[in-house]
C-alpha cells in the first residue's frame, strides 16, 4: 500500500518505464515468451540479464531454434550467430544448456515442448525428471516420436496430480491425455 | 461510466467508492469492484456503510480505463450466460476478445499504467491481457529494436551463456 508509483505520466517519451517493473512481472511476461526468446531478452541491458534463469515457465519449441540460426536470415539475432549450419542436435542441446544453467532452486510451474520431431526421445526423458524434481504442475507435450521412453510414458501416467497434456501424433504410439 | 448494464434490474445496485491516488471519488457498482482480488478479499470484513477504498497506487486516468474494463466484463460475462441460458448463439466471447485487443491498445505509458494498476488491485484477466500486449511487442524483435521500442539504456553487452 505504501509503495507509491512514481509519477511518469505525459511526457513520458524518452523514458524507460518496462525496466522498473517489478521482478515478477518481468517473469511474467517472459513466461509468455519461448525460452529462446526469453534469453535472448538478457542481451538487451543488465536488468534483464539473469531474469530468464528464474522464469518458471519452460517453453521449448523445435523448429523456433531451426528456423532462426539454421536459414541464418536477415538481421534476425542468434545466440549461437557464429554457427552457419545448425545442427539437428542443437536444439536438443538447447534444451540440456537451460537447465543446467538455469536456478537450481526455482521450482518449474509448466513444461513446454512443441514441435519435436524424431529426435532424442531420452533427453525429453530427462527433462520430465529434472521438471518433475522441480515441482512442475503442468507439462504440454506436442511432440512427435516413434516412441516415448518406457520411462517417460510410465511417468505421464503416473502424474494425476499434475495437468499432462501429451499430445504424440505417431500412430502407432498411444495418446496420453489426463487433466488433473 | 455507471450504470451502463442492466439498468432494469431492482433492487438499486449497491455501491462502492473508490478513490484515485490524486483524490478523485468513483463511484461503481459493487460487482465492479469485486473484479478485483484485493477488493474481493477484504470486502466481507467492512462495514456496509464504509465501502469506500483509497487506492494510493491508481491515478484518475488509469483508474477510470480500469472500471470502464471491469464494467465492460462484467456485463459481457451477464449476457454470455443469459444466452447460454436460453440457448440462443451467441458470440459473446468473441466480440469481448476484440473489445479486448482494442481496450489494450494503447501507448506504452498507459500500457504501464495498466499494468501495474492490474496488478497492485489484482485484476488477474486484465494482468494477463497487459502481459499479453507488451510479450507480443518483444516478439519477434531484436534486442536492439527492444531497446529503441521502450527506450531501454544498453548498459551491457554480454554473453548469456556465461555463468556468473
Amino acid at each position: 500500500m505504501e509503495r507509491l508509483l512514481k509519477k511518469k505520466k505525459s511526457d513520458g517519451a524518452g523514458v524507460d518505464i518496462i525496466s522498473d517493473l517489478p521482478e515478477p512481472i518481468l517473469h511474467h511476461i517472459l513466461s509468455f515468451m519461448y525460452t529462446k526468446e526469453a534469453i535472448q531478452i538478457s542481451l538487451v541491458a543488465k536488468r534483464w540479464r539473469y531474469l530468464w534463469k528464474s522464469v518458471p515457465h519452460l517453453n521449448f519449441h523445435y523448429h523456433f531454434s531451426c528456423k532462426e540460426t539454421g536459414k541464418k536470415k536477415g538481421k534476425q539475432v542468434s545466440l549461437l550467430s557464429g554457427k552457419k549450419v545448425f545442427h539437428e542436435d542443437e536444439n536438443m542441446h538447447f534444451g540440456d544448456r537451460v537447465l543446467f544453467l538455469r536456478d537450481a532452486f526455482d521450482s518449474v510451474l509448466q513444461l513446454r515442448l512443441s514441435g519435436y520431431r524424431c529426435v532424442d526421445s531420452g533427453r525429453i526423458d530427462t527433462w520430465l525428471i529434472y521438471t518433475l524434481k522441480r515441482h512442475v504442475k503442468e507439462v504440454y507435450l506436442d511432440i512427435s516420436f516413434p516412441t516415448l521412453p518406457r520411462y517417460s510414458h510410465q511417468r505421464l501416467k503416473c502424474l494425476s496430480c499434475i495437468r499432462v497434456v501429451c499430445c504424440v501424433s505417431k500412430p502407432q504410439f498411444q495418446c496420453v491425455l489426463l487433466v488433473h | 461510466m455507471k450504470d451502463s448494464f442492466n439498468p432494469s434490474i431492482e433492487p438499486p445496485k449497491k455501491t462502492v467508492t473508490l478513490v484515485s491516488s490524486d483524490g478523485y471519488d468513483f463511484e461503481v457498482e459493487e460487482e465492479v469492484a469485486l473484479e478485483s482480488q484485493v477488493i474481493k478479499d477484504g470486502f466481507e470484513d467492512k462495514a456496509v456503510d464504509d465501502r469506500e477504498y483509497l487506492l494510493f497506487n491508481v491515478h484518475s486516468d488509469t483508474l477510470e480505463l480500469i472500471i470502464k474494463y471491469c464494467e465492460k466484463h462484467v456485463s459481457s460475462r451477464k449476457s454470455i450466460s443469459a444466452a447460454a441460458a436460453s440457448s440462443s448463439s451467441s458470440n459473446g466471447e468473441e466480440a469481448l476478445k476484440e473489445w479486448d485487443e482494442h481496450f489494450i491498445s494503447v501507448d506504452t505509458n498507459t500500457l504501464y499504467d495498466i499494468l501495474m494498476a492490474a496488478d497492485y488491485l489484482n485484476i488477474k484477466s486484465l494482468l494477463d491481457l497487459a502481459i499479453q500486449k507488451v510479450a507480443d511487442t518483444i516478439h519477434g524483435r531484436s534486442p536492439e529494436q527492444i531497446r529503441k521500442k521502450f527506450n531501454i539504456e544498453n548498459d551491457s553487452i554480454i554473453d548469456p551463456w556465461a555463468s556468473e
